[in-house]
């Protein structure tokens, strides 16, 4: 074991201190090229049409002083770099490949299945919540059906209830479980004609999807499934006359996918060529529907007639505004449908709008479809929440 | 502005180097001043006015020590009113709202009516930078330091952004001959640079993935055993790629414009003893402690009963400097217990007899720093009652709901990652030598490389710091846990 301290220490240091050098000139040069990478993609992205027209808000003395300007600053070098698709793409695919992670708002299934991780989340207070939502709900129903107006309550049951045979890992809790049950019993405790959506789309799901596997919504097969366990919950006799038909694309293409975009992965490749590695789950793919009317009655045109939409109005989220469930409701009923429907209006959202707007007031409906999705019944009340229970 | 965001990264830094390294030698320290109050502005403009006051006052009060003539009864006058003020104006911003909130309570429970008070805002940095005054005005009485004759090598001094907010806490000695004259090169700018992008990587990739973990089970109000435990053992973690990664950044910083910031962390996990965890953590502020109200107290040079009373009050006080709460006062308390307890078990056991083998030793203390470290995080007693109780398992055992479902895969696995990362160097130097000094982090103590090797420990640190910049850009930035002190 002498041999070692043969060796010509004084040269081998010098040897070493060398390539220490080298490298840690490399380096500084590294460093030199990140900082004029940096700067442009910096500067860039001031110069960019959306950052100048925030900064042009907090060009001022005041702005500065107040930290406006500052965190217009931070906002648009938070958003607008050149490099922001790109970075964004590179986090999506990271988290993915390596640990399997759809991020904070994705829970990854098996399969290529995604789910939105909101639809597990446990809230301090669920059920008061629900009592709460079960209440305003019925006092909905109470004061239209004062007016003649009949309500019909479509609770849109979470993807991971229906499609739970894809879940493998993702996280399922106690409370998310027993949601839709609960606030179920408690409509029909209070009177409330709510159909069970939940029964309808796990029957049909033995036959295959109903949600897209890449977005948090039901797709086609799902739409036109619930669309036609409303129509056949609906007593209300509407004018006839009017007859849908819903026809399919002839080319297939990718369906919405709104999970890979939360996943940040909406702009990657599927699979990075000619290596063939999978860069993000596959897309679901679909042949676009389209809902067209076939019939409708001659005084349906008559000017002083009452308007094609005025006997149906649809209230609702994301749901009632994908997927062409409007489309297979009107193909349902029979009728036109009104679709004032909010994406990412949660429970109140497209109801406060419509009850507080000129159009329910001046020319009321006979049937309002309210449909609502099962995630946003257990969580904390708003103030627009409760101001729906106000409605006369 | 936070190091770890992009107005930093893409704005602030390509412009400061530019102006610095474009302007003569003789106005850089100007560069370093104004680029540094702009930095600091950033959050709050009127705290910079605080900035420049505190510096202002102890500049003058050290010129006047030093015309009176440091050993002068004058110069003691003047070094009480410097400490006094310097420590008033900490006291007031830092400990006030306690003060008032804490009376409150008494007041209430004794019936009478409440102090009407309007919470005071915690300028940033301002814990570090009046310690940096303390520090200089007590050297200087101690005739360990020169007077700085320049207000603006002083107020550069003060003011380096790179240490501003959460430091190393560095000594105007360090860095006084620094400030007149330092070596540029782009070997150093390639050191810094490395160091900066090794803390950033520890930071954004480790620390900022933890942390939603960390905040959703601190959150929880009945913690499983599971969820208490992954609780402690991820806070820890978090705290230590969080503040280890800011010291490397500030220290990279200060390298590439030619500075040599103390170190401030030495691998503290692989400790063991609690003694030396706190030689290994954040030493700049243990070394502070230890010179500045440890030996003024006497140290353990009156006595083991004074001793120990000493150690316990450092330790508290040095919880208190955390923040206004109970809860670092408690923690505080909790460290000089364990440093006391080690001390009275050292002392106790005969010379030769055997010590405790390194793993169980290491264990033991980690065991100790971590159930610390709960009642450092925790936002009360209360919430810190709840982890303590589920990490008992008077909760249950199992993963709860109300966790599992912010747990996301690439959370977790950080846990693994990081502490695989805490123990290498301790790998590393086994396989070595049997017990050595630990190598830094930015600087490794293992020079022999050529070829693939040369070539990997080049760039690693670059591709660390380009996967940390997508991890950053792909969530929000998440501020650094020292800025709240």
């Amino acid at each position: 074991m002498d041999a070692p301290l043969n060796r010509p220490i004084v040269a081998n240091t010098r040897s070493r201190r060398s390539s220490r050098d080298i490298s840690e000139r490399l380096q500084g040069a590294l460093v030199v090229g990140l900082l004029a990478l940096g700067a442009w993609q910096g500067f860039s992205a001031l110069a960019t049409p959306a950052a100048q027209r925030r900064l042009a808000q907090v060009r001022s003395l005041d702005a500065l002083l107040d930290g406006r300007a500052a965190a217009a600053v931070n906002f648009v070098e938070a958003h607008y770099l050149p490099a922001d698709p790109i970075l964004r793409a590179a986090g999506g695919v990271f988290r993915w490949r390596l640990f399997g992670s759809g991020g904070p708002q994705v829970a990854v299934g098996c399969d290529d299945w995604l789910y939105l991780t909101e639809e597990a989340q446990t809230v301090r207070g669920a059920e008061e919540n629900l009592a709460a939502r079960a209440d305003i709900v019925a006092q909905v129903a109470a004061a239209l059906a004062r007016r003649g107006i009949e309500l019909v309550v479509a609770v849109v049951p979470d993807k991971a209830r229906i499609e739970r045979a894809t879940l493998c890992n993702a996280p399922r809790t106690a409370q998310s479980m027993a949601r839709y049950g609960i606030f179920q019993a408690m409509l029909r405790e209070r009177r409330i004609a709510s159909l069970d959506l939940a029964r309808r789309l796990e029957q049909a799901r033995q036959e295959g999807p109903v949600y897209y596997r890449t977005d948090t919504h039901w797709n086609q097969r799902g739409a036109a499934i619930a669309a036609k366990a409303v129509a056949e919950a609906v007593t209300t006799t509407l004018d006839p006359g009017f007859a849908y038909r819903t026809e399919a694309a002839p080319v297939e293409t990718d369906g919405p996918g709104d999970l890979l975009r939360l996943m940040s992965l909406d702009l990657v490749p599927e699979t990075l060529s000619p290596l063939g590695i999978k860069l993000r789950p596959a897309s679901d793919r679909q042949f676009v529907a389209r809902t067209v009317q076939t019939e409708k009655p001659a005084e349906a045109d008559d000017l002083l007639a009452t308007g094609p939409g005025d006997q149906v109005v649809l209230i609702g989220s994301s749901y009632s505004t994908n997927a062409n469930f409007q489309g297979s409701l009107q193909e349902a009923l029979r009728a036109p449908v009104n679709n004032v429907a909010e994406a990412g209006g949660g429970f109140s959202g497209a109801a406060s709008t419509y009850f507080g707007g000129s159009a329910f007031a001046e020319s009321p409906p006979r049937l309002i479809v309210w449909e609502i999705p099962e995630r946003a019944l257990s969580k904390p009340l708003q103030a627009q929440d409760r101001a729906l229970a106000e409605l006369k | 502005m936070i190091f770890a965001s992009f107005e930093f990264l893409a704005l602030f830094l390509p412009l400061f180097f530019a102006c610095y390294f474009l302007m003569p030698f003789r106005h850089r320290n100007w560069v370093i001043l104004l680029f540094s109050w702009g930095f600091y502005a950033w959050w709050r403009v009127d705290f910079l006015a605080l900035l420049i006051a505190v510096t202002g006052f102890t500049y003058t009060v050290a010129r006047l020590m030093d015309r009176a003539g440091p050993k002068s009864d004058r110069a003691k006058l003047l070094m009480i009113l410097g400490l006094v003020g310097n420590l008033g104006v900490l006291a007031y911003f830092k400990y006030a709202n306690f003060g008032v909130a804490t009376v409150n309570q008494l007041r209430g429970a004794m019936g009478l009516s409440l102090m009407s008070w309007t919470e005071v805002l915690l300028p940033i940095g301002l814990s570090f930078y009046v310690l940096q005054s303390v520090s200089y005005l007590v050297d200087i009485r101690r005739g360990t330091v020169p007077v700085s004759r320049s207000l603006l090598d002083y107020a550069a001094y003060k003011a380096i952004f790179s240490q501003l907010i959460a430091g190393p806490i560095v000594r105007y000695a360090e860095i006084a001959n620094e400030l007149k004259l330092r070596e540029h090169s782009l070997r150093q700018f390639g050191i810094g640079g490395r160091t900066f992008a090794i803390g950033f990587a520890m930071k954004v990739a480790v620390a900022d993935t933890l942390s939603p973990l960390v905040d959703a089970a601190f959150s929880l109000t009945q913690p499983t055993l599971a969820d208490s435990w992954i609780a402690a053992l991820s806070y820890t973690l978090q705290l230590y790629f969080d503040f280890a990664g800011y010291s490397l950044m500030a220290i990279g910083l200060a390298r590439m414009i030619g500075f040599y910031f103390p170190q401030n962390f030495d691998n503290p996990y692989l400790s063991g003893s609690i003694q030396e965890f706190w030689q290994r953590w954040h030493m700049t502020l243990s070394r502070f402690l230890r010179d500045y109200l440890y030996i003024p107290l006497g140290g353990n040079r009156s006595g083991p009963v004074r001793t120990y009373v000493n150690l316990m009050l450092v330790m508290a006080i040095g919880g208190l400097w955390h923040g206004s709460s109970w809860n670092f006062i408690l923690w505080g308390v909790w460290q000089g217990a364990l440093l006391g307890t080690h001390r009275w078990w050292s002392r106790r056991r005969p010379p030769g007899a055997p010590t405790l083998a390194y793993p169980l030793a290491n264990a033991l203390t980690m065991l100790a720093v971590m159930i610390g470290w709960v009642i450092f995080r925790a936002k009360d007693l209360e919430s810190a009652g709840h982890v303590y109780a589920g990490m008992l398992g008077l909760n249950g055992i199992g993963l709860s709901d109300d966790f599992l479902w912010q747990i996301t895969p690439d959370r977790l696995w950080f846990i693994p990652v990081a502490l695989a990362i805490v123990y290498v160097p301790l790998l590393r130097d086994r396989l070595s030598r049997p017990r050595p000094a630990h190598p830094h982090p930015g600087t490794p103590a293992v020079p022999e490389m050529s070829g693939l090797r040369l070539a990997a420990w080049t760039v690693s640190p670059f591709a660390a710091f380009t996967l940390a910049i997508v991890m950053l850009y792909s969530r929000d930035a998440v501020p650094f846990l020292y800025f709240q002190f």
